[in-house]
This record gives C-alpha cells, sequence and structure tokens, in this order.
C-alpha cells in the first residue's frame, strides 16, 4: 500500500512539473505580450518597449527563463505579477479559499443528493421514481452552469426583493453574507454534477444488485434497507468515488466561469484576468494551482480506491 | 446511408423513448440552423436603436438587445454557430483521439508513452485547458474549436484504448491473426470496426460537451467575438441587463439547454440501440 501511494505520488509531482512546463512555453506562444497590451492605449518608443521587456525578464534566452520558473516552482516561488508586483503565490493564496470553497460545497452538495437520488432510482427502476428523476439527471448534464446561476439570480431577485449576493466576504469573518455570495454558484455547479453522479450511482447500483451475493443477503433474510445500504452500494461505491475525482476537476473549471457571473474574487477570475492581460507569472501560477488541486484529487481518489478495493493494490 | 446505419436509425428512434426525443430536439435544432434565413424574422445583425431592449412582443416574439437587434433571429443564427463548433470540434477531438488510442491498444511499444502524455493533458481540469489554449491562439470561434476538440482527446483516446484492448482478446481478432491478416488489415477492419459502436454514442455525447464549452468560452469573451450571434457571447452581453431585460439572458440559455439535452438524449438512445450489453 505505501509503495503505491509513494509511486503516485511522485507521477503527480511529476505531473505537476511537466503542467507547468506546458504552461509556460504556452504562454509564451501568446501573440502580444505585456508589453504590447501596455502601449496598447499609448504610443511608446521601440526603446521603450525593450526597455519594458528587459524589466520583467523577458529579454533573457528562453531557457534561462524556464530554469527560473521551474527552479522557483520547486522553492515554492511562482515570482512576481507583471500588473502589480507582488508575488502571485500571495495573491493566489489570498483567492484560492473562495474557489475552493465553491468547488467543494458544491461537490459535497452533489454527493448529498446525487447518491440518494440514484439508489431511489436503481430501486424502483420503471417505476414512475426512476421515470422522474432520469430526466432531471439528463437535465442537469444539459444546464451551463453559469445560465443556471444567473436564472437563479434573476428569481431570487424578484422573489425576494433587495437580495443583492454581491460581494464576497471570507467565511470566517462573516459566515452569513459568505453563504450569501457562495450559495448561489455552488448550487449551480452541484446541479451538474449531482446529475452525473446520480446517472453512475443508479447504473452501478443497478448492475450490483443483479449480483448472486445480493441474492443470498435477500434469502437469508434481511432488510432491503441493509440489502442496499450494507451490500449494494459498498460495491456500487468504486465507479461512484472514480467520477466524483472527475467532476472535481471540472467543477475547478466551471467555477472560473461562474466567478464571473457572480463577481466572486477566485482564482478563476484572477486567471481570465490576467490572461487579458498578458500578466505571464499570474496564468503559469494560476494554471499550475488549479491543476495542482485537480491532480491531487485524482490522487486522493486513485487511494481512496484501493483502500474500498484491496485488489486494485497493484 | 448503408442498410445497417437505416437500421440503428429506426431502431433508435422507433425503438427508444430518450432516443426519439433526441431525435426531435436535435432535428429542431438542425432545422433552425439549415432554414436560418428562412423563418428569422428579422436580420440577426440589423440594429435599430428605436427598439432598444424591448420586451418580448407581436413584432419581436422574444424581445430585442440593447443595440435593438432581434434576439430570435439571434437565437436561430446561433444555432449555426453552436452546431458548426460542435461538429468540427468532435471532428478534431476523433481524428486525434481514437488513432491515438487505437494504436495505444494494440501496440505495447507505444502504449506507454502515449497514454503518459494523455494523463499529462487529462491533469488540467477540461475547461482550464481549453481556456489556456485559447489564450495562446487568440480569442475566435475557429480558435475555440480547435481548443474544444483537443480538450476531449485524452478522454476518447482513454476510451478508444479500452475498448481496442478488449476487442483485441476477442476470438474473431485470433481468427483474422491466424489466417494471416496483416497488422495494418486487423486493426483498421476488426478492431477499429468493432470499437465504432462505442466512439459514436461518445461522439454524440462530446457534441453536447462542446456546444457547452463553446457557450463557456464565449461567456468569457473568448469564443465567438461581437457581433456574431453566439448563444455564449448572447449571454455575456445579457449579463449587464439582467435586471432590466432578463429576456435576453433567458433564451439563449434555453437554446443551449434544448441542443445540449437532444445531444445528450441522443447518445443515451445509441447507446441502448448499439450496445445490447448495457441495455437494461
Amino acid at each position: 500500500m505505501l509503495a503505491y501511494v509513494a509511486r503516485r505520488l511522485v507521477w503527480s509531482l511529476i505531473l505537476i512539473l511537466l503542467v507547468a512546463s506546458i504552461i509556460f512555453f504556452l504562454v509564451r506562444m501568446v501573440p502580444a505580450d505585456v508589453v504590447d497590451i501596455l502601449f496598447s492605449t499609448s504610443v511608446g518608443s521601440s526603446f521603450q518597449r525593450e526597455q519594458l521587456r528587459e524589466f520583467f525578464g523577458l529579454g533573457r534566452p528562453l531557457h534561462v527563463q524556464y530554469g527560473d520558473w521551474i527552479s522557483g516552482l520547486v522553492r515554492g516561488d511562482l515570482g512576481l505579477s507583471f500588473r502589480t508586483g507582488t508575488p502571485v503565490l500571495q495573491q493566489i493564496i489570498s483567492k484560492l479559499p473562495a474557489t475552493l470553497e465553491i468547488v467543494l460545497l458544491g461537490q459535497l452538495l452533489a454527493v448529498l443528493c446525487g447518491i440518494p437520488l440514484g439508489i431511489a432510482a436503481a430501486r424502483r427502476r420503471n417505476t414512475i421514481v426512476d421515470l422522474l428523476i432520469q430526466p432531471l439527471g439528463l437535465l442537469g448534464l444539459s444546464i451551463p452552469s453559469f445560465w443556471l446561476c444567473s436564472m437563479l439570480l434573476i428569481i431570487l431577485s424578484i422573489v425576494a426583493r433587495g437580495f443583492n449576493p454581491i460581494g464576497y466576504v471570507p467565511f470566517f469573518i462573516d459566515p452569513l453574507t459568505n453563504l450569501r455570495v457562495v450559495a448561489l454558484p455552488a448550487f449551480s455547479l452541484a446541479f451538474v454534477s449531482m446529475a452525473e453522479i446520480m446517472r453512475v450511482t443508479r447504473s452501478s447500483v443497478l448492475e450490483v444488485l443483479n449480483q448472486e451475493y445480493i441474492r443470498s443477503a435477500r434469502a437469508k433474510g434481511l432488510r432491503e434497507r441493509d440489502v442496499v445500504y450494507k451490500h449494494a452500494l459498498r460495491n456500487a461505491l468504486l465507479p461512484i468515488v472514480t467520477l466524483i475525482g472527475v467532476d472535481i476537476g471540472v467543477l475547478l473549471g466551471g467555477t472560473i466561469v461562474l466567478e464571473e457571473v457572480m463577481a466572486v474574487p477566485g482564482v478563476g477570475r484572477l486567471l481570465v484576468t490576467a490572461i487579458h492581460q498578458r500578466d505571464y507569472p499570474v496564468i503559469q501560477g494560476a494554471t499550475v494551482v488549479l491543476s495542482g488541486c485537480f491532480i491531487a484529487i485524482n490522487l486522493i481518489t486513485d487511494v481512496l480506491y484501493s483502500w474500498i478495493d484491496p485488489r486494485i493494490r497493484l | 446511408m448503408t442498410r445497417k446505419g437505416a437500421g440503428v436509425l429506426r431502431r433508435l428512434l422507433i425503438g427508444t423513448r430518450v432516443g426519439l426525443w433526441g431525435g426531435v430536439l436535435v432535428g429542431l435544432v438542425t432545422m433552425a440552423a439549415v432554414l436560418a434565413p428562412l423563418i428569422a424574422p428579422y436580420n440577426p445583425y440589423r440594429m435599430n436603436s428605436r427598439e432598444m431592449l424591448s420586451p418580448p412582443s407581436a413584432q419581436h416574439l422574444l424581445g430585442t438587445d440593447n443595440y435593438g437587434r432581434d434576439v430570435l433571429a439571434r437565437v436561430i443564427y446561433g444555432s449555426r454557430v453552436s452546431l458548426y463548433v460542435g461538429m468540427m470540434s468532435v471532428a478534431i477531438c476523433l481524428a486525434i483521439g481514437a488513432p491515438l488510442g487505437l494504436i495505444a491498444g494494440c501496440s505495447k511499444r507505444l502504449d506507454n508513452p502515449i497514454m503518459r502524455t494523455m494523463d499529462v493533458l487529462f491533469s488540467f481540469p477540461p475547461i482550464l485547458l481549453a481556456i489556456v489554449i485559447v489564450a495562446v491562439l487568440g480569442p475566435g470561434l475557429t480558435n475555440s474549436m480547435i481548443a474544444i476538440g483537443i480538450t476531449g482527446i485524452p478522454r476518447l483516446a482513454r476510451l478508444t484504448r479500452s475498448q481496442a484492448i478488449s476487442v483485441a482478446g476477442m476470438d474473431y481478432v485470433s481468427a483474422a491473426v491466424a489466417i494471416g491478416c496483416s497488422r495494418t488489415r486487423v486493426i483498421v477492419f476488426h478492431i477499429l470496426r468493432n470499437s465504432t459502436a462505442i466512439l459514436v454514442v461518445q461522439a454524440s455525447v462530446m457534441f453536447a460537451g462542446a456546444i457547452l464549452a463553446e457557450a463557456a468560452l464565449s461567456f468569457l469573451g473568448l469564443g465567438a467575438q461581437p457581433p456574431a450571434a453566439s448563444w455564449g457571447a448572447m449571454l455575456s452581453q445579457a449579463r449587464l441587463f439582467l435586471e432590466i431585460a432578463p429576456w435576453l439572458s433567458i433564451f439563449p440559455g434555453v437554446a443551449i439547454m434544448i441542443s445540449v439535452l437532444g445531444f445528450n438524449f441522443l447518445g443515451d438512445g445509441l447507446r441502448d440501440v448499439l450496445d445490447p450489453t448495457l441495455r437494461r
């Protein structure tokens, strides 16, 4: 087990380094750089432009810049923002809680609703319950979460006048205001993820319910609830756990758009602004941190996987 | 259309309820896209300063936007953008992802390098990868298609690989090898052909995902550029008028939902028809 975790851990670290390298070279292929954007509204002589490039360290050979970026990353230094001059890591750390809060709250909601609904659909297969739950699942997969969020915003502003969930405050400063802002995007993300979890739970539980050991569990007179929750669900959990891990990646991407809708100052918003401003260090840092979260979640999923099913330990 | 294709279509539309619904919804969107110049009540780009932000009425069934452009016409023309993006990005994804998966599944030597490369692409959250690629290539519709296509490659390659491995273990493949078929022939005529069902299902689901991704990219201002009538771009502009002109936000979103739902239904229906092992 330990060797397996260690091997996965090393591979995850390599993945992060590869992601960091890819993003470094991708960003430098962007047509106009930060200096062009800065001078887009004013005229600057080519000498001024060169000086500014020199100042940002963009004049140095590519392999030197790359070496700097990777060695900085290993030491936990993501460089300074081109626009604000503050350390990128510090900026990201101040914005990360909002993003993670939305993603984790959304996924928690999705799991809490998705699994029971999926089980209900599987148990009452082809009944009215199942026939109602299934389209709900497809609907969830088909609604753009950022649109759902705007619609909920419109509805809430009509139903509850004066409801203005704009202006993010950290949870520990003002929990109520915080939740009021975070609830809508978290719910919008949850709806999408819930649909997927529900569908996978349904098919996975259905598959397990056909197994022989379920028949023996029933034959020895266990209550149906015990059969479903203790025997079936436990064995149906593997694909669900995988999906939850993969889904967090989708949610991490989804918040980038939702943060724009709700003006939540998260890492996604930081990234989109940085892209428009060609703020290379921030683009690189935000991408690495978001991908790093995703890689970490996948690592945890894989370890959980082998813990749930000891046969997978390789 | 081949006889087999017609049979699948008939079973899809008559045999499965979701398939029928999918067919109807996708048919509706396709009709809107093809017949746009005939059915759109106005020119989707014509501005009219006297009718800015007017709510839905008999003249403008879905209202007008901040430039006085007819929302219904723009929603109808928007279906062209969505279908085009969906088609091209799925094509890009299939053209690169399927061969990669096939090669990885059939070659012991190339399996590891290909799949580890896919792992690296897979470690970017999906939309994030698309956003970064669009940032590199520059905002615009063509570049979003490429970005969305690339984003789908790792998932498709994984799927094709696992399908190829399971097909390669079948007796008819051993038989083909035994009677002396060349490697290429076995891969193309036996393994690929017996993997098409799963690829068709996946293509349908990917189409739905591509429409959603295009909407998200355009919403962030990275996809279709104004004045293009794209549903995502319309939603992006509508954000400024969310409270005073909610119709601007409602209808493009409904259009996205209908078309994505259609392709998801179609995917479910196709899975039922093409993959009897999953039919319940």
